[in-house]
């Protein structure tokens, strides 16, 4: 091989693999005013606490990745005897299982909408999930938003009854503030 | 002459990134995921882009400092690596174990040099004349 080649191909790689670790990663953190609300015939409520990372990149879905940790016990029902009484080990068991966490395996783009699947854990049962989100904003913050439907019975959250719905619909909205 | 400096940046690369990627994989399914902060393409881009620097910079020891040129670049070398070290250590990030951090990276910084030690005399036998 002559040198000139060499010393050409010595460039090209050290070009390229320069670029590539410099490309910065398109990372966030949750921000303040997000919300989480769980709605039923009855209770209804929040978890005011949540935190985690968010990778995303809009032109590259297997970049995209969520972790993302709800506290337990900042849940809020706006009835303080229904607040304790969900931490308790018949509802959440908060002091086994102070978090609720959701990793993604897989985020897909469908038209202006993203279906993120992951794994949800709630009470140390763990559940393959795909969240419907859609995404506003751009450059240094992101607000996803959605709703999806959880299954208490599937978690063994609380026990059958007919005073408290099954199945809660959650209402999110996460915003992420580029690190 | 450089075609076996080149060589050698691209062997030691290959097999850093692949004793780094079996590390940064386990560790990250086993003990904490920290892909959010340091994914492993970038750990493989890191380590070819520092090996190709690496070549080129013990290239022009040896045509500088053709006897102590080894010496040289491997003070260097071993020097470069401690201070880097300070990176994750200085780093405060903001995410979740922070402060397990550094103990996951510093080794990382470590594997590129020992790997390149240990293959250098293979490649570049002699100072250039």
């Amino acid at each position: 091989m002559k040198k000139s080649s060499i010393i050409l191909l010595y460039i090209a790689f050290l070009g390229l693999s320069t670029s590539v670790a410099l490309i910065p990663t398109d990372s966030y953190i949750v921000g303040d005013g997000h919300s989480i609300d769980f709605k039923s015939k009855d209770p209804s409520g929040s978890f005011k606490e949540m935190g985690g990372d968010i990778e995303f990149d809009e032109n590259n879905m297997d970049a995209c990745k969520f972790n993302l940790k709800i506290e337990v016990s900042s849940i809020s029902t706006g009835n303080g005897m229904q607040n304790k009484k969900a931490q308790t080990e018949e509802w959440f068991n908060a002091k086994k299982y102070p978090q609720i966490k959701f990793k993604s395996t897989k985020v897909e783009k469908k038209g202006s909408e993203y279906n993120i699947t992951g794994e949800l854990m709630m009470k140390g049962v763990t559940k393959t999930v795909t969240i419907p989100a859609t995404v506003a904003g751009s450059g240094s913050k992101l607000t996803f938003k959605g709703t999806f439907s959880v299954n208490r019975m599937d978690y063994k959250i609380g026990k059958k009854s007919d005073v408290v719905a099954d199945v809660m619909k959650i209402n999110f909205s996460v915003p992420a503030v580029k690190k | 002459m450089f075609k076996n400096h080149f060589i050698l940046s691209l062997v030691v690369a290959i097999i850093s990134s692949c004793i780094s990627g079996f590390y940064t994989f386990n560790y990250y399914k086993y003990m904490f995921d920290f892909s959010m902060v340091l994914p492993i393409w970038k750990i493989i881009a890191a380590y070819f882009s520092v090996s190709l620097i690496a070549a080129g910079l013990r290239f022009l020891f040896d045509l500088m400092f053709p006897k102590f040129s080894e010496l040289f670049f491997n003070i260097l070398l071993g020097f470069l690596t401690i201070i880097s070290i300070m990176h994750p250590i200085l780093m405060n990030g903001d995410f979740e174990m922070a402060e397990m951090y550094p103990g996951f990276a510093i080794p990382i910084y470590f594997i590129f040099t020992i790997i390149w030690l240990a293959l250098a005399p293979t490649f570049i036998k002699k100072p250039l004349k």
